[in-house]
């Protein structure tokens, strides 16, 4: 048995493809996981389309349209991650995913400061604080926006945490031996969490403006 | 000790399953005891209404996510899948490990949400409740139901990827035993519906410890939005905790009968039918709720749909008895109790699906008789069957069959006479959930609690001679029923990697008429 | 009505649950028969098929009487599950339909942890005891002050969850005096069980009477909900005598109501109730002026619980056009 093989497979063509399998089960409980908050989403909007009106223009489509952009560019890098982990080329191999570490902390950065802006001019999700009356108001629009960017930075967060110990194991581990399966894998989690930042893009700063 | 800690082998962490799941097994039955003695009284005397109020609510946490939903997949699944695939292990082994110690981590949490004093939302943590009138230990509770879900998810991920990639040469999709077909339908369900919940606790945790207005109708959230989220997962989950057992229950009965399945494919295709039709029935739960007219309709119509899956199951298994040769051993008595009761319990869910009729028997007992009926009467009925079929083949023993043979009995006479009466309960007006009631409910009410007496003995007793047998009981052979899965086929118990040589399968799995001959013979002098 | 430990159903005291207890004991009778059919059948392979010296192998099955067979007992499960539905959704049809022949008795009814507390349409309040005329639709208006709750009442064969922060209406007609409980069928908390209350149901000269003796703390609904209507000026837009900026509220109650986005909604507590909360979320068609502000916040519950009883009493008022 070659030893980049586990029990039970048989050789490592059969254990990447259960762990192709295994990968895309997960994104699939993943979308549900998400679908919730869509769902949510969905509700409030109908509820309450006055929030959206209102509230939807505090939030700076500008800077999330960088933020987008880094995430698109972080998702080319690990393509060329996989790539190159499957042609073992090490070096090249450690450069795109550092690359793709550096651009997922950079929308990280974005987010927090965001999250800080909001914060400041009293843009919070909290019912208490922001001293609101009864029925839905601010804090309505708001707690929707920070629960689904919140999740959303979470799974962002958990793939750096992924990546960082993926760039470990290539950086002690010589060319020859390199496993392309792991880094596939974290691949198509990571592009699944890119898309979701596609959906809620649009879904929080331009539905305001489109309406 | 260290060795079973760190174990990788899917019979291990099986194991591990079955004692973990034993004590909240324990526990839960402890706290239904409790609720029965209290209810052989009109008033609330034994225990104050929001004692009661905590302890229903946690026979329900317990029995729901620590009992039934992991009971048939976590360990009889964890345990048979590999060996019925003809694989030395689950796809991923150390994924299958990490879900025990998450489940016993979710475990943990929600016992210590019990000890720092309780929670008394119901199992169902329906909100504004739940999310800001309730003073009980939600957030530790849902957090602790929260980890169980993701276990649930690690462990239907293995089973999904085991099923599409594990199989023995030769074993194709249509010669897979039906417990495999039920296993593959139920992690489907795990997968795809566990997330829903997952998300919805962490919601929950978010609106009660932050204070952000989700479900709470004063701040702006809506309490109807929280029900549909929570039944698109309860309902299904139901489905988790009755498809297995039905697997279980279409291994027995071929066995049992000496004959191969009337209907494989019928069988097979109706646990993927359920599969799918349960994640569409969920607003069947809220047809007094004030959902629209149409939407009731709609899904009152489904709901008799996802029935005809089910009672395919019940005629193949009544054919595959029919012109068999039926040896009534401990397990089919199980086997053909769970038929029984399904039927009931089922029967009585197409009641509660006609639209007139579940607006006077919703919420109440009815409901609680109807679904302990395919919980208690089914599900536990099918588990015990299938761990009396399979203890040789785990433990390389065998257990008292005469024990067996009382215990089965007691059971299903105890069921009968402790949730009979509640259907009555029900249908005469009773609201579940409640600490104390009218005068006029005590007769069926103590009836109730004395049937529950018998059901607890039914439950001491094979606890009492599983454990006699361990030390005690005969060698069982490799095949002590004359079975023809391929579990059989391997020693009892297996060796670590399940099969000296991996098997080749050229027949479909149930082909009794050349089965063995069984060795246990001798028992039914 | 104490029913006897072994009476299935509760003494049927409405219009509606007649035909409920029909359709109960229909699916009841089906659930027995094929109950003890199964447990028969499983009695009887079992003895018949015993396994036996010279028969210790079941025999093998013919796929054609398989197929024809599965496949029979599909097409009949399906027939008999589709007729249990449409009965089930006819029955339910006539239990969410308001009968429309006289004027029903509008009951206002709030749940709170945990009591249940009425206002008849005269002002008179009640707390845990509800009386009402035999023979007559009672509309009832339901809403709760802080928990889901359930108005159930067995003899009526009647349940509706009480939402918070919804308005739902559901009625029923008695048919015998007596008196009938009422409780709570929806977890409610530490005190659930005893969220109970009485229907006394009288006849209809005895109702009149029982109304005209009792002390009226208040002035009827409409005339309270119109003091409100007044303080609170909603007249300077909606009143017809004045310059009419605002859609007309005579003759609106129940009828359907054209939006702006083209759909169209019946008038009826929920939507009402909708529009003083948050006008801008359904705004009439033709209606071309300001969108009212928002009164979330400014009324509780039970105002607005009496605002739309005052809109409920102009139903069959005059509207003048402008």
């Amino acid at each position: 048995m070659p030893d980049d093989v586990r029990e039970p497979f048989a050789d490592s063509q059969h254990q990447r493809d259960a762990v192709a399998l295994g990968m895309w089960a997960f994104l699939g409980q993943e979308v549900l996981f998400f679908g919730v908050l869509f769902v949510f989403y969905t509700s409030l909007r109908v509820r309450h389309p006055e929030l959206f009106a209102a509230y939807g223009p505090r939030l700076d489509w500008r800077l999330a349209t960088i933020m987008t952009a880094t995430l698109l560019v972080s998702s080319f890098t690990m393509a060329l991650a996989v790539r190159f982990a499957f042609t073992r080329a090490r070096r090249a191999l450690l450069v795109a995913l550092a690359a793709t570490m550096a651009l997922g902390a950079a929308f990280l950065a974005m987010k927090l400061w965001e999250y800080a802006h909001h914060f400041a001019r009293g843009e919070t999700p909290f019912v208490d604080l922001a001293g609101n009356g009864p029925g839905p108001g601010p804090h309505s629009f708001f707690g929707l926006y920070f629960v689904l960017t919140g999740f959303h930075a979470l799974h962002v967060l958990g793939g750096l945490v992924v990546l960082a110990s993926l760039w470990l194991v290539a950086w002690r581990t010589p060319a020859a031996r390199l496993r392309a399966t792991p880094t596939m894998a974290v691949g198509l989690y990571w592009h699944f969490v890119d898309i979701v930042w596609l959906f809620l893009f649009p879904a929080l700063y331009l539905a305001a403006r489109l309406t | 000790m260290r060795s079973w800690l760190t174990t990788t082998d899917h019979k291990r962490i099986a194991l591990l399953y079955l004692g973990t799941m034993t004590l909240f097994f324990v526990l839960g039955g402890l706290i239904a005891t409790v609720i029965r003695l209290e209810l052989a009284t009109a008033a609330s005397d034994l225990v104050t209404a929001e004692t009661y109020n905590r302890l229903f609510t946690l026979h329900g946490v317990i029995m729901v996510w620590f009992f039934l939903i992991p009971s048939i997949p976590a360990f009889l699944g964890n345990y048979l899948l590999p060996l019925m695939l003809g694989a030395p292990d689950l796809a991923f082994p150390r994924l299958n490990l990490a879900s025990w110690y998450v489940f016993v981590a979710g475990g943990v949490l929600t016992l210590s949400a019990m000890i720092a004093g309780g929670i008394d939302t119901g199992w169902t943590f329906y909100t504004p409740y739940s999310t800001t009138f309730s003073d009980s230990h939600v957030v530790l509770a849902v957090l602790g139901v929260f980890l169980a879900g993701v276990s649930s998810v690690f462990t239907g991920l293995n089973f999904i990827v085991s099923t599409h990639r594990l199989r023995a040469p030769g074993q194709t999709w249509m010669r897979l035993p039906l417990f495999v077909w039920s296993l593959y339908a139920t992690s489907l369900i795990l997968v795809l519906a566990t997330p829903v919940l997952a998300m919805l606790l962490l919601l929950i945790a978010v609106e009660r410890g932050l204070q952000i207005g989700i479900f709470d109708p004063g701040v702006g959230g809506s309490p109807l939005l929280f029900q549909h989220f929570f039944w698109f997962y309860s309902h299904p989950a139901v489905y988790i905790m009755i498809l297995p057992g039905m697997g279980v229950v279409s291994e027995l009965i071929p066995c049992f009968s000496r004959s191969r399945p009337f209907g494989y494919g019928f069988i097979a295709a109706s646990s993927l039918a359920i599969a799918v039709f349960g994640f569409l029935v969920w607003g069947h739960h809220m047809f007094v709720a004030g959902q629209s007219y149409f939407a009731s309709v709609v899904f009152s119509f489904l709901s008799f749909a996802v029935a005809v899956p089910s009672g395919v199951k019940v005629f193949s298994w009544l054919g595959t008895m029919r012109r068999g040769a039926i040896w009534l051993t401990t397990p089919m008595i199980y086997a053909l109790g769970f038929v029984g009761l399904f039927t009931i319990g089922g029967g009585t869910g197409l009641a509660l699906a006609m639209l007139a009729v579940d607006v006077h028997l919703h919420d109440t007992y009815f409901v609680v008789a109807h679904f302990h009926t395919i919980m208690v009467g089914g599900m536990l009925m099918a588990y015990l069957g299938g761990l009396h079929f399979w203890w040789p083949k785990i433990s390389g023993r065998m257990y008292s069959e005469r024990w067996g043979r009382i215990a089965a009995y007691l059971l299903f006479v105890g069921f009968l006479l402790t949730f009979l009466p509640q259907f009555v309960l029900g249908t005469q007006g009773l609201p579940r959930r409640t600490a104390s009631y009218p005068e006029e409910y005590q007769f069926l009410q103590s009836l109730s609690s004395a049937g529950a007496t018998i059901l607890a003995l039914g439950y001491v007793l094979p606890g009492v001679y599983l454990l006699l047998s361990l030390v005690r009981g005969r060698p069982a052979g490799d095949n002590p029923w004359g079975a023809t899965g391929l579990e059989w086929h391997t020693t009892s118990p297996p060796p670590p990697h399940n099969f000296a040589v991996p098997p080749l399968v050229l027949v479909d799995p149930y082909d009794y008429p050349r089965a063995p001959q069984p060795t246990a013979e001798a028992l039914d002098a | 009505m104490i029913a006897k430990p072994f009476d299935l159903l509760p003494a049927a005291a409405s219009t509606t649950s007649g035909a409920v207890d029909l359709l109960i004991i229909l699916v009841f009778s089906i659930i027995g028969a094929v109950s003890l059919g199964v447990l028969v059948a499983m009695v009887v392979f079992a003895v018949r098929y015993r396994r036996r010296p010279g028969h210790l192998t079941g025999a093998e099955h013919s796929s054609g009487v398989m197929w024809r067979t599965e496949l029979l007992w599909c097409g009949v499960t399906m027939v008999v599950f589709l007729g249990l539905f449409l009965l089930g959704a006819l029955g339910f049809g006539r239990i969410e339909q308001l009968p429309d022949d006289g004027e029903p008795l509008d009951i206002g009814v709030t749940a709170k942890r945990w009591m249940w507390s009425f206002q008849h349409p005269n002002g008179q309040r009640e707390l845990s005891r509800l009386h009402v005329p035999a023979g007559r639709v009672v509309r009832l208006h339901l809403t709760s002050e802080d928990v889901i709750h359930s108005f159930y009442v067995p003899a009526f064969r009647l349940k509706q969850d009480v939402v918070p922060g919804w308005l739902r209406t559901a009625w029923f007609r008695a048919t015998a005096p007596g008196t009938y409980a009422l409780a709570c069928a929806e977890y409610c908390g530490s005190e659930h069980a005893r969220m109970r209350a009485d229907i006394v149901v009288m006849e209809a000269h005895n109702y009149d009477r029982w109304l005209a003796q009792g002390d009226v703390d208040g002035p009827p609904l409409a005339a309270a909900g119109r003091r409100l209507f007044e303080r609170l000026d909603c007249g300077a837009c909606h009143e017809s005598h004045l310059r009419r900026r605002a859609p007309p509220l005579e003759g609106l109650y129940g009828r359907p109501v054209a939006l702006r986005d083209g759909s169209s909604v019946i008038a009826d507590d929920e939507y009402l109730r909708r529009s003083i909360l948050r006008p801008d979320a359904d705004v009439v068609a033709d209606y071309q002026g300001d969108v009212m502000p928002s009164y979330a916040g400014l009324v509780s519950d039970e105002e607005l619980l009496l605002l739309v009883a005052y809109i409920r009493s102009l139903a069959h008022a005059e509207g003048v056009s402008p």
